[in-house]
This record gives C-alpha cells, structure tokens and sequence, in this order.
C-alpha cells in the first residue's frame, strides 16, 4: 500500500478509530491491532511475501529467547550468526542473487570460461533491507546485552512489522521501538496534530516535489545522449531533489504516522543539502542507516579506535558497502565510494566533526563562507546523485562527461521544458520554506506556530491545495526498491 | 480525542471544500488542448463517426466530410494502444453511438496494427494492451465538463489543466488540439525534411520492437465485425486503408503480408472498402505513420468523394 494512495486514506483513519476507540483499553489488544494492521498494509503488495516477515520475525524471536537463557559464548555467538545469516541469507538471495551471478559470469568469461548463465527471475520483496536490519539490530543488541530479549512475541511481532516504517524506514532500533510496545499508549493531541502536520509536509514533499521533478528527471536522464551540458546539469539537479522529496517525505509520512498512534520514530533527514560539508551530509541524510552501519559495522571493524590507515579503510568500507545496501549494480559502488572519497579529506585533516549544528543557527541567512561551503557540499552530492541514477556506469560517465564538455555553455531545453519552469518554481518555494524551518525536525514543525489560527491554518491550506494542484504523475516509492 | 477529531474534521470539511471549488473551476475550463482525448468524451451521442487509432484521429477530417457528404461526422479515434479492435474499443463505441441513428454514416480505418495482438496467445482479450488503460473503464463519454474523466482518468497534474487552456494557450506552446468535431489537430509548419528525418528512427521503433512481438489476432478480426454489425444497424460502414510512409507500410507488410485477403469478410460485412496505401508516395507525414494536416485533408476529401460516388449508385 503507497502512503500517497487512496486505500492507504481509506485504511489509515480506520486503523486510528480502531486502534484509540475499540483497542484502547488493552496494550495487547493494541499491539494485536498493530501486527495485523502492518499485515495487511505489506500484504496490499504481495501477501506471499508476508511469510518472508513472518519468518524473520521467529528466527530472531527465538534467537532473543536462545540468548536469554544461554550465557555460554559459544552458544550465543552461534545463535547470533544463525540471525546473521539467516536475515542477511534472504536478503542476499533476493537482492543480490542475479548481480551476483552475473558478474562471476564475467569474471570467467574474462579467463576464457564459458558459463552457462542459470538466472532466476526474482521478485524483490519490498522493504526488504529495511525490516531485516531493523530485526538484526535487535540479535546484536540482545547479543551484546544492551537490550533485553522481550517474552512478547506480539510486540516483537509488531516491532518488525510496525506498518508506518515496514517499507522504508526510518531503520528503527530495538532500543529505541521495541520498549514503546511495551508500554500503554495515551492519546496526545498535541503529538497526533505534530503528526498530522508531518504527514502533510511529507505529501508535499513526496508528490509535489518528488513526482514532478520524476518526471523530467526520467526524461533527461532516459535520453541523455539527446541533450546538452547544461541540460543534464538541470536532469541532476531535479533528480537531486526527487530523491530527497521522495525519500524524505516517505520518513516525515512514516514518522506522522506513528506520532497519531503514540510512537516516537528517530528523525531520518534532517536538511541535508543545507550540509556545509560531506561529513555533515551524512550526519543528515538517510540518519538511521548511517547510524546502523556505524554502530554494527564501523565501530566492530575498529571504529576510530586504530591509525589513520584503519579508519580510512573502515571509511571506505561502510561507504561502499552503504552503497551496494542501495541496489545491486555497480552504479551504487561507485556512488559509495565517491561519497568516501569525498569524505577522505575531511578524515585526514580531522575536520569531520566542525559542522555539527544546522547551518546559520539563529541567523535568517548564512554567511558567505557558509553560503560557499554549502554550495560545494550541494554541487559534489548533485554529481555523486548521477552515479546512483544511471542506468549503467558507461551510462554515468558518459552524462559526466557531456556535462563536463563544451556544451555546458548551451542554453538548456528539454521535453517539457514550460512545466519543467513551474516545477523549479516550486523546489525554490520548497528550498525556502525547509531554510526556514531548518531549526525544526521537519520542515514546517515550527513554521507558524505563533500565528493565530486562521493564519496558521490558511498555511496549512496552502499546502492542501498545492498536494492537489500540483501532484505529479504518481511514481512508486524510489526507497521501495532498496 | 474528542478536541482532535472535531478540530480534523473542521480542518478537512474546510479544505475539501475549497479543494473541491478550486477544482470545479479548472475542469469548468478543460478543452481540446486538456489532453489527446478528453474533449471526445465530452461530445454529445454521435450519429456517423469515424473510427480507427491515431493515424484516423490525426488524418480523416470531419470538417472535409462535412463538405461533401453534408453530414455532421465525429471522430472518435484514439492510438493505436487504445482503440484496436477488441471488446475495449467496441464497447466505448456502442456507448458513444446516439441509439437513435438511424441513417449514420460510419468509417473505420484499418491497417494491420490495429487487427494484432502483443499477447503471447493473440486472442486472449482479457489481456488486450487497451484492457491496461483505464481509459475505457470509462462509463461517462458524453457529458461537459467529464468529471469521471478528469477525476479518474486525466494522468496529470490539475494545474496543467489551466495551462493548456486555449486562452492562455492558443498554439503558443502545444501544437496538439482536439478539435469540437474530435479531429486531432496536430498543427505544424511544414517542413518536409524535417519530417523525413524522423521517419527511419520511427519506423525502426516498430520494426525492431513493435514487429517481433505483435501477431494477427482472429479475435480483433472477431471485434471488427462485431463493430460493423453494431452500425450497420444505424446506417452505411465505410473501411478504409489510410496512407502511411512506404517504409512503414514495408514493415506493416511483414506483419500482415495479405492484409486484404485478412479483412475479407470485413468488406463483405461493410459497404465498401477503400485501400489508399497506393498513393502512399503522394502524401507528407510528419514522422511516417501520421499524415501532415493537410494531406490529411486530401485524403479526407478522397474518402469523402468515394463514399458520395458509392452512395450515388
């Protein structure tokens, strides 16, 4: 189920009335709702796939449960690589099974090896890499005793499958989720009414934003060898910010979502391309993945602990294995492995803590090196985006290498081009309302909340209507393929 | 809770009325240049029609045989993913035909893509390329302004709408309109080489990927007559070869090499059939599968001075 759709407006309303009107009055009875709910909402897609959650949700239940009682080493290690392989086996298998084949295929065939190729058609279930991180992050934790193992098979049932977030994240973490199915919720109007007005901006984002920059995205980036420089810098830059409207407006939904049903998820964007420098991109883009990898990757490699060498190689490491999570195609490698790149002279010179707080903190607007610093952030992450949108590498390059060629100076056209204005219009009104709101968890958290009512709700009116005027030809989650 | 719901409810009642509002107004303004097919669903029942995929849209103009044939005609055909033969089109006809008619004339352009399937079985129509489009899902093709259509069907932004407006837009922008009597206005200037020049690009579209994939289909053969028998009760029926690029019709001759012998009990189920592909050199296409505006009125006048001599005897 899309949150953009029409059945997920039918099914969330009633899934809220049940929940605080007929649940209310059992935590079980609410957790029950909430498994069922999130079965029906993932099973909307492909209800064969439901057995896929199902499974990873008893192997690691009873891996929790194997951990609890057993305090031999050996043992728990055991039980730790059964969740290991287990999630990461179903992952593999789905995800990267053919990628896999196919370049030992050419790897032989390169040694004069003929291999006839077996490839299977697979069907990626969605969300995949999203619900079987989320499960491993709770064997780690119960492995190294920083959460206990729950007894509540429902709300672990629920953890994993907790419908706002099942698809696409945030990447939640046991610690963070798991306690709050524990504990009887209470309606919170102000909490529900944050929700809502982050659902709203999430919308915004996902189908004004997002889907209208697709379009010409697509259209650039499916026929580059057509166009200019000039007009693949334009093709980057819309799919630069389709990614984040999509991807950040499935978060804010996600997040809103939860808030009307009492949760608190972790913020997943927090403005990223206001970054003043790589370091702070990553410390704002995609937050729960770069955390989970720094947690369950980075610091078990050895962290910052060791020399220079070992923190560049574990750099490079949870970048290019941050990218392969992405898809399995080489264009995500590279896209890895640049951003790693990028990061490398910040690492070097130690300079990958100085940007911490957002950007012009109290101020309306940045100062010139701050406006500078943001613009070179803005301008490697729109080149790095071109890797990750290509088709192929040969496909990357080449956009690159037009890009970086005389014809950059041409005046920029493309199919569409009169829409393609009213749709810069709007990421400009969008780049201005997120500078203003920047202070916020999301965009317009705080925008107006000193205005009186009719104001504030005209604002969020505005809105509304430009959900309806302006949403673009509906585009699936790009998330829900990762 | 309570202080929650009633706030929401007041906030989304307020909302969807101007939402609603906002919206009345841009479909009270929807036209011809809205979209390829909005403006045929909001025409009136129509008596004599002319029918085919885009080639019929774009290239038989009812204006031409008005003319001759002193007869208001419609032309409601689409493209060719939309308006084969098969149950999909043949069911939007029936609701657009005026039940009344009793003396309609009916033309129905041919060619082989219209009678072919990319089914893996030919004849399996429940998985025909239109039963994709939601197109004909269509109850509603005669109402003004189509609120079924635009609400369900219009596959773009509501503000586009407005945009394409012929008020703002007369012709600065789209080159495309849907004329009142459903006639795809495709308004170029003429530029000969320019149009050659798309030709072999588009042709090898449908040799290297339509081609490989499409086969002859009995039951759009079946549709065919199914159509025919449905208007002949209402008046004449009219088949007609539109012309089309002579490397084009290459192809189309790979795909059904007896094309005539195919469509021979369409002939004899019509009142005459009338193969211009002959005089396919003779025209200008603007991408070889359509014909330029006003070789489209040539061919409209040919086909209107043969039905009026095939009436006459």
């Amino acid at each position: 189920m899309l949150f953009n759709s029409i059945d997920f407006a039918i099914f969330l309303p009633i899934v809220f009335l049940m929940y605080w009107f007929v649940a209310n009055k059992n935590l079980k009875v609410q957790n029950v709702l909430i498994v069922l709910a999130s079965y029906v909402f993932y099973g909307w897609w492909d209800w064969r796939f439901l057995s896929l959650i199902l499974f990873s949700t008893l192997v690691d239940y009873s891996v929790g449960q194997g951990l609890r009682t057993s305090d031999d080493k050996q043992k728990r290690k055991l039980l730790l690589w059964v969740s290991i392989v287990v999630n990461l086996g179903l992952l593999g298998f789905f995800k990267y099974y053919n990628f896999f084949q196919e370049n030992f295929i050419e790897a032989f065939s390169f040694f004069g090896k003929q291999i006839q190729p077996n490839s299977l058609n697979i069907i990626l279930p969605v969300g995949i890499s999203f619900y079987t991180f989320q499960t491993l992050s709770y064997t780690i934790d119960v492995y190294r005793k920083r959460l206990e193992p729950t007894k509540d098979f429902i709300a672990f049932a629920a953890f994993v499958s907790f419908f706002p977030q099942l698809v696409a994240g945030p990447i939640e973490r046991a610690t963070n989720l798991l306690p709050q199915f524990y504990k009887k919720r209470h309606f919170d109007y102000h909490k529900a009414v944050d929700g809502v007005k982050q659902i709203l901006w999430g919308l915004f984002k996902k189908v004004v934003i997002a889907d209208n920059c697709a379009e010409y995205a697509n259209e650039i980036f499916n026929n580059s060898a057509d166009y200019s420089g000039s007009t693949l810098v334009l093709g980057a830059l819309f799919f630069t910010f389709q990614i984040y409207g999509d991807f950040s407006g499935y978060s804010d939904i996600a997040i809103g979502t939860s808030r009307l049903f009492g949760f608190n998820l972790m913020q997943n964007f927090a403005f990223p391309y206001f970054s003043r420098d790589i370091a702070e991109f990553w410390r704002r883009w995609h937050i729960s993945l770069s955390t989970w990898f720094r947690d369950y990757l980075y610091i078990p490699l050895g962290g910052s602990r060791g020399g220079m060498a070992m923190k560049v190689r574990n750099t490079f490491i949870i970048f290019i294995v941050s990218g392969f999570w992405h898809g399995a195609n080489w264009t995500f490698i590279i896209w890895g492995a640049l951003n790693a790149i990028y990061f490398l002279p910040l690492l070097l010179s130690n300079k990958n803590r100085q940007n911490i707080d957002i950007v012009a903190k109290d101020r309306i607007l940045p100062n010139i090196k701050e406006f500078i610093s943001m613009l070179i952030t803005f301008a490697l992450t729109v080149l790095a985006w071109v890797f990750f949108r290509a088709d192929s590498l040969s496909h990357a390059w080449s956009y690159l290498k037009e890009i970086f060629s005389a014809s950059i100076l041409k005046f920029p056209y493309f199919v569409g081009i009169r829409y393609g204005l009213v749709v810069v219009l709007l990421v400009v009104l969008f780049i201005v309302i997120e500078w203003w709101g920047r202070a916020g968890k999301y965009g317009i958290e705080k925008i107006g909340l000193n205005w009186n009512r009719p104001l504030r709700w005209l604002f969020y009116f505005a809105i509304g209507m430009c959900i309806i005027l302006f949403a673009g030809r509906e585009q699936e989650f790009i998330y829900f393929q990762f | 809770m309570k202080k929650f719901l009633i706030r929401f409810s007041g906030f989304l009642s307020l909302a969807a009325l101007a939402a609603l509002l906002c919206i009345g107004l841009l479909f009270s303004v929807a036209d011809g240049h809205t979209d390829a097919h909005y403006l045929r669903f909001t025409s009136p029942l129509q008596q004599s029609m002319i029918l085919g995929n885009s080639r019929a849209a774009q290239g038989i103009q009812p204006s031409v045989l008005k003319n001759i044939l002193h007869k208001d005609f419609y032309n409601y055909s689409f493209t060719f993913n939309i308006s084969s033969f098969g149950p999909v089109y043949y069911r939007s006809i029936a609701r657009k035909l005026d039940p009344h008619t009793k003396d309609g004339i009916f033309i129905i352009a041919i060619d082989p893509w219209s009678l072919a399937s990319q089914t893996e079985d030919p004849n399996d129509t429940a998985n025909f390329r239109e039963t994709k489009e939601r197109l004909y899902q269509l109850e509603n093709v005669s109402s003004k302004p189509n609120i079924e259509y635009l609400a369900t069907h219009y596959n773009d932004a509501f503000y586009k709408i407005l945009f394409n407006q012929s008020i703002l837009n007369k012709r600065i922008f789209n080159a495309m309109e849907v004329q009142e009597d459903g006639w795809l206005d495709v308004d170029l200037k003429l530029d000969s080489l320019a149009f050659e020049a798309k030709v072999p690009a588009r042709r090898d579209l449908y040799l290297n990927e339509h081609l490989p994939i499409s086969k002859f289909s009995e039951a759009r053969l079946a549709y065919l007559l199914k159509t025919i028998e449905l208007l002949k009760k209402h008046g004449e029926v009219y088949l007609v070869r539109v012309p089309v690029h002579p490397l084009f019709m290459e192809v189309e001759d790979m795909l059904m090499p007896n094309m005539d012998s195919v469509i021979d009990p369409a002939i004899r189920a019509s009142d005459g059939f009338l193969d211009l592909s002959p005089y396919n050199e003779k025209f200008i296409f603007i991408d070889g599968n359509h014909l330029y505006k006003d070789s489209g009125a040539e061919v409209s006048r040919m086909i209107g001075e043969w039905i009026k001599g095939v009436r006459s005897h």
